[in-house]
């Protein structure tokens, strides 16, 4: 398994930049999660990497060569997104049935035994399924088809809580079976927290962050206490989001804390989980 | 390199679909058979040029259906080819495979319908040619239209036919006008229409340009949101 490298990605819809000079890599056998808030380009940035859409500038590269028009690069990536790549009335069997003639191998077994799970009818055609069932039909397929690189854009699209446990339970037994690379987009971020080990974070074009999720997490941290001793403690930090209740103040950042600076004896630093510091790194601000 | 996925996904439309197509006629037919039964009329009255009428009804249907085909898959198998793992270069071969196969098809089809009993061979490779000139044309309109959002599709879909139009207007006005050819221009240019060889040309010549163009448009389809 070979490495897939993004360099200097650029995309522009006429003069609106999407994302701007994206440089990064995904490396065999990992969980990645990416991450942005709406309209931030994760689904653009996965059409490009997939070669449905052409980037502007930059290139992406398997193997050393470019994914574009390569089926060797092809047939070992598969996108699972919310677009409707199918007609309307294919049956969830004929979605097998292509992808198995598509890809150099496609687990049949496993798909049955995960539409019986999922209770989705094979025999059922995609216009006639719910949001829900029409993603789990798409998920199945991913978690069949048998590449290096499984993208999955918004894998939870209308599945309600029993489904979603399931599917979670699904990818992870997959991926233990057959150790590959995944990468979720999603807004569920504490649903998949336990599951991805390194973290993409797009924002206003820039990737932010790319970093395995416990070292973002070990210096992610929320500080609180009364106002004017949280202000002292914060002095010379880069204060990304903070919140006052009374005299309370809750400040959040996500970097290193000098070991040796003095904590006030009211104010109390806690880690806080990868949603909290996503929405404090893109400047979610919190009533 | 696969090519089967794409192809075969598209064989199975394009029969299916006819043979939808072919089951109608037969069916229309055969209750209007039935109809002429029950009213009186005699089994050899009712049934005669049965065979005759059902495929002069059902070929001029499945040629439109042949054409109108390439006009509306390219982005549709675009779509599915992208989904299970082809590239671009293999759905574009998918379908010219596709094209040459519902060709030969609709060839025979027309052998069928009385196109057999020529001496020659030019009728048959002339026939042939319209036909695949007619469906390379149609795919890369209909490559060409994959390209383009809805709103683009309505636009260039009026303006292009209505600028040709004006064009070929303007140049048999201009020809009417301002060209007076001699006798001898005239004999030599009716010479060239009248050797077949020059029809053959253009004939080749034209399927030349369309799945050139239909590569072209091809490479460039991307994912559109619309």
């Amino acid at each position: 398994m070979t490495t897939l490298k993004i360099n200097q990605l650029t995309k522009r819809f006429g003069r609106h930049t999407i994302l701007e000079n994206l440089s990064f890599q995904l490396e065999p056998q990992h969980i990645y999660g990416l991450l942005g808030r709406n309209g931030a380009g994760k689904s653009t940035l996965l059409n490009i990497i997939n070669n449905r859409n052409f980037q502007t500038d930059g290139e992406i590269t398997l193997a050393g060569d470019s994914i574009n028009n390569t089926p060797t690069a092809l047939q070992r990536m598969y996108l699972m997104s919310e677009a409707n790549m199918y007609p309307k009335r294919t049956r969830v069997s004929d979605m097998f049935k292509m992808a198995a003639t598509g890809y150099r191998d496609f687990d049949l077994a496993l798909a049955h035994r995960l539409t019986s799970e999922f209770e989705v009818d094979e025999r059922a055609q995609l216009n006639n399924l719910s949001t829900g069932l029409t993603t789990i039909a798409k998920l199945i397929t991913a978690l069949c088809v048998d590449v290096d690189f499984v993208f999955l854009d918004e894998p939870t699209l209308g599945l309600d809580a029993n489904h979603r446990e399931l599917f979670y339970r699904e990818l992870l037994k997959t991926y233990e079976d057959r150790p590959r690379t995944f990468i979720l987009s999603t807004h569920l971020i504490s649903e998949v927290q336990p599951l991805i080990d390194h973290v993409f974070i797009l924002h206003h074009q820039h990737l932010i962050k790319d970093e395995a999720v416990d070292e973002l997490l070990a210096n992610a941290w929320a500080i609180s206490g009364p106002a004017a001793l949280v202000d002292q403690y914060c002095a010379g930090l880069t204060i990304l989001d903070q919140q006052t209740i009374s005299n309370i103040k809750t400040v959040y950042v996500v970097q290193p804390l000098d070991e040796q600076r003095i904590i006030p004896d009211q104010v109390k630093i806690e880690h806080i989980d990868l949603q909290r510091a996503f929405m404090v790194l893109t400047n979610g601000k919190e009533n | 390199m696969r090519l089967p996925m794409v192809y075969r996904k598209s064989m199975l439309t394009y029969f299916a679909r006819l043979a939808i197509v072919f089951l109608t006629v037969l069916a229309l037919f055969i209750i209007s058979s039935v109809f002429g039964l029950l009213t009186g009329a005699s089994l050899r009255e009712s049934f005669s040029g049965f065979g005759d009428d059902f495929l002069n009804t059902f070929i001029p249907l499945a040629y439109i259906w042949f054409g109108f085909y390439y006009l509306w898959v390219p982005y549709r198998e675009f779509k599915l080819g992208m989904q299970n793992g082809q590239t671009r270069h293999q759905i574009w071969l998918s379908q010219i495979l596709g094209i040459i196969t519902t060709t030969i098809f609709n060839f025979l089809l027309w052998l069928a319908a009385g196109g057999w009993h020529y001496q020659t061979i030019t009728p048959y490779f002339g026939t042939f040619l319209i036909l695949i000139d007619v469906v390379s044309l149609a795919y890369a309109v209909g490559s060409g239209f994959a390209l383009l959002s809805r709103k683009w599709k309505i636009i260039v879909g009026i303006a292009t036919p209505t600028v040709i139009l004006i064009v070929l207007v303007q140049i048999v006005r201009l020809l009417i006008n301002f060209w007076h050819p001699s006798a001898a221009t005239l004999q030599a240019l009716s010479s060239l229409v009248d050797w077949s060889g020059s029809w053959v040309l253009c004939g080749l010549l034209w399927l030349a340009i369309m799945i050139g163009l239909s590569y072209l448009f091809t490479m460039r389809q991307q994912l559109r949101r619309d």
